[in-house]
């Protein structure tokens, strides 16, 4: 996979296969932008994610799991709806029937490696403030290095 | 030119794209899409000629001037999000699931996620 990291636009392109044809949007997440395998094909050959930042630092909350290092984009469907799952390579695309048009949409898209593919983009953010050893320096006597909030 | 070459050879896009007499500055992402679909005539053609245009938000928080084409040539529909000041393009890219929506009755799809939903007939 080969990832191009745009730290000015805060975007993130992963490229499996340069075969791009056909291409989509996740349902509810158009900064999430597939193109597949082919005309007709539903394997995503490249994943763009804009505005990545808010996926970072990967966490439960931002769809992380890290037991499998796998990040999902969008929203899976509940079990009990209907649903089908198109796995390739570290994607794994999971699509629903939708009767406004839509048809066989791709909700939620699941990134395997994650932390491997992002791992530019993990380096490049500040380091969160730690807040233990803040608030022990403040106990001391010293200053807070932390910024109030506006 | 419709593409230029970066520094390990790959295709980009240019800087910036005129449409309609404004000149708006591409993304480097933007630029780092061109495809053979993907070009800065069939961006510029769309910014034009566009047959859906909106004021889209997602339930991600983004919000963009949409634009939808069908470039001459090309059999499926073609995005171009514009930022909402109209000094960026931020994105293109081919949307294989345009037309099945429009020909939806009542555009549900497009109704839920765009203001200001304009469509004109397909040339």
């Amino acid at each position: 996979m080969r990832v191009r990291y745009y730290p000015d636009d805060d975007g993130v392109a992963l490229v499996a296969a340069n075969k791009g044809g056909d291409g989509a949007t996740v349902r509810d997440d158009f900064g999430v932008i597939l193109e597949f395998a082919g005309e007709g094909s539903e394997d995503i050959t490249r994943m763009d994610v804009l505005r990545v930042s808010r996926f970072l630092p990967l966490s439960a909350e931002r769809g992380y799991d890290a037991e499998t290092d796998t990040l999902t984009l969008g929203f899976k469907p509940n079990s009990d709806e209907r649903y089908r799952v198109v796995d390739n390579g570290d994607f794994v695309s999971y699509r629903q029937w939708f009767d406004d048009g839509s048809e066989w949409d791709v909700v939620a898209v699941d990134l395997r490696q994650a932390s491997v593919h992002l791992a530019k983009v993990i380096a490049s953010q500040p380091p969160a403030p730690d807040l233990a050893k803040d608030r022990a320096a403040v106990e001391q006597g010293g200053k807070s290095k932390l910024r109030p909030l506006e | 030119m419709s593409r230029l070459c970066g520094a390990d050879s790959r295709p980009i896009l240019p800087a910036t794209i005129t449409a309609n007499g404004i000149t708006r500055r591409l993304t480097a992402h933007a630029r780092d899409r061109a495809t053979e679909e993907v070009t800065a005539e069939s961006i510029k053609y769309v910014l034009e000629n566009w047959i859906i245009r909106g004021i889209c938000e997602d339930s991600a928080g983004s919000i963009t001037t949409t634009y939808w084409g069908i470039v001459p040539g090309q059999n499926r529909f073609m995005r171009v999000a514009v930022s909402l000041d109209d000094e960026r393009i931020v994105t293109a890219h081919s949307d294989g699931k345009v037309a099945r929506r429009l020909n939806q009755e009542g555009r549900l799809w497009f109704e839920s996620r765009c203001r200001h939903l304009e469509v004109r007939d397909a040339r």
